[in-house]
């Protein structure tokens, strides 16, 4: 039976965007050196023109991508304080392959880039979706949905074919990889647990819950069995969130409350990745000669990796990258431009960083193998194929 | 002293929320944004501005019964570095480093969208004269001129051949041009944003002019001239030839979208 808590309101804060997690690892001191460095990088006085377009471009990414991903925050606060468990149940397929092939094309519905997808993704996997179906929804999300098809329509003078197969390569390998992880890792194996024990089934709140009386408005007296209470980093409590106690009394004004305090410990939890990936992507930007890359595009396997080397430091927005990748036209092959398309919005410097916040290393180390390894075989098989784009 | 810090830390989150809402509303009145970004996102900063508002009022509710360690505060400072650069940043307008950086020749079919290239299809390689401009160039210079964006030409370079055209845009000279520009050191350019200045692709239009000698890189200047599409290695290159190049002042937006 799940033991009972400190439910005193005053009780400190152990919430993960407040924490730091009891295993210190290399990551702790990623912010402070970030900090430094992106001081000394400061264009206060400065002439240098690349250390302007440095600070444009950073400040661009950030802007561009800040919208959507307090966006996404707001949505996975809002699946948190309104959809229970039992209503995820009951809304996914019972089989479990199937709910990975839904879940890799919801961005039809649900249209969503990569930087507003892993907020709501941290909460789906709170909320009981299962793992594989979350790393489906996590690489096809940003892919297949109709914003990105009409941007690759746009960039490619709407020649269709290159728009069904970004969609569709990215979907097929968003499936297979989703699949692949879900036989890995066990849930609890791949994802980390400031905020999200998938171990004991705990919700990834943070409010106090308890089975006398502390849980979410809709989840009733049941509600404390379903999500047994998680104990903080320092064991003294059993929090693992926001700290906010929610009594079933709570109505829609409390739900709404809480959905925004949800909302707000992801963006605090996840958006200083997004800035430091920003500026890494910034330096990248700046410093890298993009026709240095075309003078080794002779080999296909060379001009495929070169490309996804690129959508990897250029981390691009998956609305706008097509853009890009259009731009290589007539000077790298057709699959090396898909290769880009593809690598992009599944994973690049921001979202390595952004990914820190809900996988664990090895976990991300295997999906990354994974997505990089699916990418060059597909792209490179698809140049071996003679006349699909003549 | 120490409870100046415990201050600091319980309030951080609702000052980096609430300086985000000031910088976004800063962004959005002065139109400062369009320096970074497309004008149609404007709506989504606003949508920001709101969501940041919400929650600055939620770490308000909370920080009343909130102790942050030091990793959550250097989180949070990470936040407020973007807000720092766009304070001491000097020139909000990407230059000629990042066209050098970018450029990576005038084969670009990103541009192109309301229908397959002209600029690059087979037609017009056929069509054009490798060896001197079109037949219209000699008898063209006193028609009145087009006033034009270099995004309009990259469209439609057919429609312009061969016609008087003026355009806006900034000088850049540089060596390595000469491999992409038939020999010529000189282009006028401009950056199309598609979303972000991330994004920002270099438009650029080789000048056969001495003229442009004359002017710095990233000199904002008006170019009139003819314009035309030569073949250069097989490859078109879009040209201006006949040149009157005067300096202007930057406009309040400085790229095309």
């Amino acid at each position: 039976m799940p033991t009972t808590q400190n439910a005193n309101p005053s009780t400190r804060n152990t919430d993960p965007a407040h924490m730091a997690p009891t295993n210190r690892n290399a990551f702790d001191y990623l912010p402070a050196l970030f900090l430094i460095v992106a001081v000394g990088f400061l264009p206060f006085g400065s002439e240098s023109s690349s250390l302007n377009t440095l600070a444009i471009v950073f400040i661009s990414i950030v802007l561009e991508a800040i919208p959507f991903m307090l966006f996404g925050s707001l949505v996975g606060g809002l699946i948190e304080a309104f959809v229970s468990r039992e209503r995820m149940a009951t809304i996914l397929p019972r089989k479990g392959w199937l709910t990975v092939c839904v879940a890799a094309a919801a961005g039809i519905v649900f249209p969503v880039c990569e930087c507003a997808v892993v907020p709501v993704v941290r909460r789906l996997i709170g909320k009981g979706l299962p793992f594989s179906a979350a790393i489906a929804y996590l690489l096809g999300g940003p892919i297949v949905n109709p914003i990105v098809a009409a941007s690759t329509a746009l960039a490619y003078a709407f020649d269709w074919r290159v728009v069904i197969l970004r969609l569709g390569l990215g979907y097929g390998i968003a499936v297979v990889i989703g699949m692949l992880m879900g036989k890995f890792f066990a849930g609890s194996e791949a994802i980390k647990n400031n905020g999200l024990d998938i171990e004991n089934n705990a919700i990834s709140c943070g409010h106090h819950h308890h089975s006398m009386g502390h849980s979410h408005g809709d989840e009733g007296p049941q509600a404390s069995h379903v999500f047994p209470i998680f104990t903080g980093h320092e064991g003294t409590t059993t929090a693992t969130g926001c700290g906010h106690n929610h009594t079933t009394s709570d109505k829609w004004v409390g739900k709404i409350g809480a959905a925004v305090s949800h909302a707000m410990d992801d963006f605090l939890a996840v958006g200083h990745y997004l800035v430091i990936g920003a500026f890494i992507a910034a330096l990248a930007q700046t410093y890298i000669d993009r026709a240095s890359f075309l003078s080794l595009t002779a080999v296909p396997v060379l001009a495929v990796v070169l490309m996804m080397v690129l959508a990897i430091l250029l981390n691009l927005c998956s609305e706008a990258d097509a853009f890009i990748a259009a731009s290589f036209q007539g000077l790298m092959p057709m699959p090396a431009q898909m290769a880009f398309m593809l690598t992009g919005p599944m994973f690049d410097l921001k979202l390595l960083l952004m990914y820190q916040s809900v996988f664990k290393r090895r976990a991300i180390v295997v999906l990354a193998t994974l997505i990089l390894a699916a990418v060059l075989v597909i792209t490179v098989g698809l140049d071996m194929m003679n006349g699909v784009f003549q | 002293m120490r409870s100046a810090v415990e201050y600091l830390k319980r309030w951080l989150h609702p000052g980096v929320f609430a300086i985000w809402m000031l910088f976004l509303i800063y962004l959005l009145v002065s139109m400062r944004y369009v320096a970074f970004l497309r004008p149609e996102f404007g709506i989504l900063l606003a949508i920001a501005h709101l969501i940041a508002m919400g929650f600055m009022l939620a770490a308000m509710v909370r920080a009343r019964k909130t102790e942050m360690n030091e990793p959550a505060v250097l989180r949070a400072l990470v936040l407020l570095i973007p807000v720092l650069y766009t304070i001491v940043i000097p020139d909000s307008m990407l230059s000629s480093q990042a066209f050098k950086k970018r450029f990576i020749g005038t084969h670009n079919q990103a541009i192109t969208r309301q229908g397959p290239s002209t600029l690059f299809s087979q037609e017009d390689e056929n069509k054009s004269n490798p060896a001197s401009p079109s037949g219209e160039f000699e008898g063209s210079q006193s028609e009145t001129p087009l006033e034009l964006t270099i995004l309009d030409i990259f469209r439609n370079p057919d429609l312009f051949k061969g016609k008087r055209v003026v355009v806006t845009g900034m000088i850049v000279h540089d060596e390595q041009f000469k491999q992409y520009f038939g020999g010529r050191d000189a282009a006028v350019y401009r950056f199309l944003i598609n979303c972000c200045a991330a994004d920002a692709l270099p438009l650029a239009i080789a000048l056969e002019s001495d003229e442009a000698a004359a002017f710095a890189n990233d000199q904002w200047v008006q170019v009139d001239g003819i314009f035309d599409l030569q073949q250069i290695d097989g490859k078109p290159v879009p040209l201006f030839s006949k040149t009157l190049i005067k300096p202007i002042e930057a406009p309040a937006v400085p790229y095309l979208f």
